[in-house]
């Protein structure tokens, strides 16, 4: 565990936003925060991936296995 | 990579499609069906009120992959599977996966995975070294290894009718991906893999049409089983109600797929026993079999579809847990279990369990009594002590655990409003380039 230190203006802005939620600490919320932005950026960049089946495979598949109406 | 002075443990999590935790002995001692899994739970920590995050797939298994609920999607709708993927892919996107964070932890990663939300396509395979798509159209293994079925193997080798085939057998190649048939793949993998590895496998045989080889079928003769499999589908396709002879070939086709589950933990203990892993066994929903007036698993959050089997193996602890646990918290379990395998079992049980049909539409909280149920326009209480069936709503002579449960669930959903407010600020953040 490392501790990261922040305002207390900061963290009583983030306990006011969190006091109906089930965030418990200023601290879970800005691990949340962090992690957020630290995967989106982890993910930046990243090239989506070529499709292995066509649309048709994937889709008698699905509804094979009950996943689609009709 | 060791803690202290101990090696990391090998991993391995067995996920199990639509198997019911009912139909497993630990959690009903009625139950005969699976004398593996119950000695397995019965030599490590077993857990008899491990609940779903939600009844089906796309529900379940990106929540349990993630420790996070999905958000919710104003397009959504159940016709449009391309974006259904595509929230799930989403998703996935948005957090780490366990995989991830255990490949972080210095594992290599190999997943099996036969259902077909769960690929490439929609994300997970993010964090696998070695990542197999267990279908007929897979780029990663031969079809060859889908099933030992004799109508399997006519169909893949290309008859487009079937010597009396008029039910379009051949056409459904797609129903077959028995464990029996690519566990050798597994094998092989098994042997290749440096060690500490995380390995995931995601079996669909449990998963409806319930096709079953032979060696496991007790109850069932060929023709009942595929039967079964076709009054179902009819069912299902024209709404009309099953006769209940078919109601009961579907629950015995049933069992014998439970008892194939169980067949396939026997072999897999075997062959991973020289690696000493700890084993995390469970499924990702369960299954209706009549309840309800469903089959299947159906858009509801009864116990017959959010109740699973799990437990944790060798980990040099023997525990029968009864308090509630979420499968949510499973990467928590993993991150945890990735150590030495040392474990509190009842650190992340909980009193409050959530849980959401696909796109949330559905939403319900849970205690080891109660159960609240939330739609848009309505909301049921059940008592689970003396109405296991969920047939009577007590919100009415409850109205003091009815509130209470209300309140958690505008808590759960305060909380997923608060984490989109922050998933846009995030998105906002990096589209104006701003580093970190």
């Amino acid at each position: 565990m490392t501790n990261i230190t922040v305002s207390d203006d900061l963290a009583d802005r983030i306990e006011s936003r969190i006091q109906h939620t089930n965030f418990d600490s200023v601290d879970e919320y800005a691990e949340f925060v962090l992690a957020e932005v630290v995967t989106s950026v982890e993910r930046e960049g990243d090239d989506p991936h070529d499709s292995t089946a066509s649309n048709d495979e994937v889709e008698n598949r699905l509804k094979s296995l009950g996943y689609l109406e009709g | 990579m060791t803690v202290g002075d101990k090696p990391n443990r090998n991993l391995v999590l067995v996920t199990v499609d639509s198997l019911r935790a009912d139909h497993c002995g630990f959690v009903n001692s009625e139950s005969d069906l699976t004398p593996t899994i119950d000695r397995l739970a019965k030599e490590g920590v077993s857990y008899t009120q491990a609940v779903a995050p939600g009844p089906r797939t796309p529900s379940s298994i990106p929540v349990l992959f993630t420790g996070e609920f999905m958000a919710d999607d104003a397009e959504w709708s159940m016709a449009d599977w391309q974006g259904r993927q595509y929230r799930i892919g989403e998703h996935m996107d948005r957090f780490q996966h366990l995989s991830e964070q255990l490949q972080r932890q210095g594992y290599e990663t190999a997943a099996f995975t036969a259902n077909p939300w769960t690929t490439r396509e929609s994300n997970f395979d993010r964090g696998f070294n070695d990542f197999n798509e267990v279908s007929a159209d897979s780029p990663d293994i031969d079809s060859k290894h889908l099933s030992d079925s004799m109508l399997f193997t006519l169909a893949d080798a290309g008859f487009e009718v079937l010597p009396g085939d008029a039910l379009g057998w051949s056409s459904k190649k797609e129903w077959f991906s028995q464990w029996t048939g690519y566990f050798e793949l597994v094998q092989e993998k098994l042997a290749e893999l440096s060690e500490p590895f995380f390995l995931w496998i995601f079996i669909l045989d449990s998963h409806q049409p319930y096709i079953t080889p032979r060696r496991y079928r007790e109850e069932s003769a060929a023709w009942e089983m595929y039967y079964s499999i076709l009054r179902y589908w009819h069912g299902q396709s024209s709404g009309e109600k099953l006769p209940d002879r078919a109601g009961e070939l579907i629950g015995q086709a049933y069992r014998d797929a439970v008892r194939s589950v169980d067949g396939f933990m026997n072999v897999l203990t075997e062959a991973v026993n020289a690696y000493d892993p700890v084993t995390v066994f469970h499924s990702d929903h369960g299954e209706a079999l009549g309840e309800h007036g469903n089959f299947g698993h159906e858009q509801t959050l009864y116990e017959e579809n959010l109740r699973v089997p799990l437990f944790v193996h060798n980990v040099d602890l023997a525990e029968h847990v009864n308090e509630q646990m979420s499968l949510q918290t499973l990467p928590v379990l993993l991150s945890e279990l990735a150590g030495t395998g040392e474990f509190d079992p009842w650190e992340h049980t909980e009193p409050f369990a959530v849980s959401k049909t696909e796109n949330n539409q559905i939403l319900s909280v849970r205690t080891a009594r109660w159960k609240f149920v939330a739609d848009k326009d309505d909301s049921r209480l059940y008592d689970l002590r003396s109405d296991s069936g969920e047939a009577t709503d007590v919100s009415d002579t409850h109205p003091e655990v009815t509130s209470s449960l209300a309140a958690l669930a505008d808590r759960h959903k305060a909380t997923q409003t608060e984490k989109g407010h922050v998933e846009t600020a995030a998105a906002e953040l990096l589209a104006g380039g701003t580093p970190l």
